[in-house]
């Protein structure tokens, strides 16, 4: 099949702001109290009610805006967008329409190959989300009716809408994956995919070559409401094959919306776009425009953390690996776990090393994060400290890490439950063993020519380098079977 | 500009508004006259001219993100018609309703 046509993908991404309250009115925020305990007037769309803005959520959202090399308007309106759900009760979404809050940002992302890429960011505009449907029934279309709980209605959203900058699957899953991160430093939002505070649309066309019209012109299909930046990807990887295959038997693309079936990897059509979008926009006239000054907006960024990009850039000046920084900068709990244990302990890449391999490991088998390990940093940084003092082995302290997480005690208690207070580990010993015999060939000839208490000495020499720590039968043993295997001979 | 019968059944459809034959006609003369006087302003000439987004010049007034108390389960789905579980049960839902975000 010849690829005579370009992937063209927009994302939209939809994130709710971590605010105590909802945009409009004071009731809270939070995700999973009882069905409509968080509700009151203004958010169950009652007449004669008034919207206030919530500042908080005007600050996440600009703060992400500025995050993102978006100009923010000092000048930007409310509008409502109209349609019929039973998820929103005024049957209008106050959002934004032409003079959105920021506008014309950038996303870099960094493709395995090549160069680093910027994606542009059309808008990101302000808006609150609708509530939340039960559908009784397995799936929607054989549902007997729905119950609606209103405790997110209100609750506030921005929306990024990228432009349609994106050429594969894989770049849409590297932006997402960038996004997500700039956003989890800016700590703007919770994030989680799957319980809806972070939600994903992706608009996906293909471009004939040759083609010379407006992009907005081709038939664009819209998949809505993916729950995870794979399944994004997923559902993109799906949906080019499916035009491309009907390109080939000369079909019309339909422009649609379409949902996406975790199960099978496949999109479904929803609905015809054609008939169904007629939002009949307009002012909102319940709210004034909201002005932001030039020195609150210069404020908001004069305290942006520290991104992503920077600290790429300050973990490889610090002899991180680039492929590991990438592991720690997409993951802020890692970040901050590396950032705390590399404060109290000096050998970075050795940090990096053990989160990397085997914290990770017991990280991901038990279910926990960075943020949550039962071994945290501190822990991390103590069973370190025994293996530079060398009370215990590498090896050893894999042993040891094991039983720090399984029954968190901290790692010097682990060894003297397990007597291993000497060190039993014969690599270890042994490397010790040859280096005392280098320094003292005479007392090894002593040794071969019959004095017994020449071992003893050696032995003495080996156990002062293991600060006694060392197994004295086990060195005793090494002793003699290096120096009959090493220098006997010689003889 | 006059609005035909198609154009008064797609706006009366998205208002959810059902329409009899005989009411269409009606309809169709009162909004056609509704659209007539306000196209007077058409006659205006508004070049540079800022539009107005709200009728009073002042700008949104923003509130502390302070949790206030809501209404309770019990009030705030008491004027529903079938309330099941502190929820509002709302019929099926039929594909091609328009949804949005
Ligand atoms: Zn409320």
């Amino acid at each position: 099949m010849s690829r005579d046509y370009e992937v063209i993908v927009g994302l939209e991404v939809h994130v709710e702001l971590k605010t105590a309250t909802k945009l409009f009115c004071g009731c809270e925020a939070a995700f999973g109290a009882d069905p409509n305990s968080h509700t009151c007037p203004v958010c169950l769309g009652m007449p004669g009610v008034l919207p206030v803005l919530n500042r908080e959520a005007i600050h996440l959202a600009v703060r992400s805006a500025l995050a993102l090399n978006c100009e923010v308007r000092p000048f930007s309106k409310f509008d409502r967008k109209q349609y019929f759900y039973p998820d929103l009760p005024k049957a209008y979404q106050i959002s934004q329409f032409d003079e959105p809050l920021a506008e014309y940002g950038w996303v870099t992302i960094r493709p395995a190959s090549g160069e680093g890429r910027r994606i542009g960011i059309r808008r990101i505009h302000v808006e609150e989300d609708a509530g939340k449907l039960n559908h009784l029934g397995q799936r929607l279309g054989d549902a007997t009716g729905s119950l609606v709980d209103l405790n997110r209605a209100g609750v506030p959203l921005i929306e990024i809408v990228s432009e349609p900058d994106l050429r594969s699957a894989e770049e849409a899953r590297l932006y997402l994956t960038e996004l997500r991160a700039i956003l989890s430093y800016l700590d703007v939002s919770d994030l989680r995919m799957e319980e809806g505070s972070m939600r994903c649309d992706a608009n996906v066309s293909l471009r004939p070559v040759g083609y010379e019209g407006a992009l907005e012109d081709l038939s664009r299909v819209e998949i809505k409401n993916v729950n995870s930046i794979r399944n994004v990807q997923r559902g993109i990887e799906y949906e080019v094959e499916r035009q491309a295959e009907m390109l080939l038997r000369g079909e019309r693309i339909v422009k649609e919306t379409r949902g996406f079936d975790d199960a099978t990897g496949r999109t479904y059509s929803q609905r015809s776009k054609e008939e169904a979008n007629d939002y009949r926009y307009f002012p909102e006239p319940d709210l004034p425009p909201l002005v932001l000054s030039a020195e609150w907006i210069e404020s908001v960024r004069q305290a942006l953390p520290a991104l992503p990009d920077a600290i790429r850039e300050a973990l490889v000046s610090r002899g991180i690996p680039p492929k590991d920084a990438e592991v720690l900068v997409l993951d802020r709990e890692a970040y901050q776990y590396w950032l705390q244990a590399t404060e109290r302990f000096e050998d970075d890449r050795l940090v990096t090393n053990w989160m990397l391999s085997d914290v990770a490991r017991l990280i991901n088998a038990r279910g926990e994060s960075y943020a949550k390990a039962a071994v945290g940093p501190d822990g991390l940084v103590e069973l370190l400290e025994l293996i530079g003092s060398g009370k215990i082995s590498g090896r050893m302290a894999k042993e040891v890490l094991e039983a720090m997480f399984e029954t968190g005690k901290r790692a010097e208690e682990v060894v003297k439950e397990k007597g291993m207070s000497q060190i039993t580990d014969e690599g270890a010993i042994r490397s010790i063993v040859e280096e005392v015999l280098k320094q003292h060939p005479a007392v090894i000839q002593d040794y071969l020519s019959g004095k017994e208490k020449a071992l003893a000495f050696l032995v003495g020499q080996v156990m002062k380098q293991t600060r006694g720590q060392a197994k004295p039968d086990l060195v005793n043993q090494l002793l003699k079977d290096v120096i009959h295997h090493d220098y006997n001979t010689a003889q | 500009m006059d609005l035909s019968d198609a154009d008064i059944l797609h706006v009366a459809r998205l208002a959810r508004l059902h329409l009899t034959p005989d009411e269409l006609g009606p309809v169709r003369a009162d909004l056609n006259r509704v659209l007539a006087y306000v196209s007077q302003l058409q006659k205006l000439d508004l070049e540079g001219v800022r539009p107005t987004m709200h009728v009073v010049e002042t700008h949104a007034p923003l509130r502390e993100d302070r949790p206030e108390p809501s209404l309770g389960i019990a009030e705030a789905t008491k004027n529903g018609p079938v309330v099941e579980n502190g929820m509002f049960l709302v019929p099926r839902i039929m594909e091609g309703g328009a949804s949005g975000e």
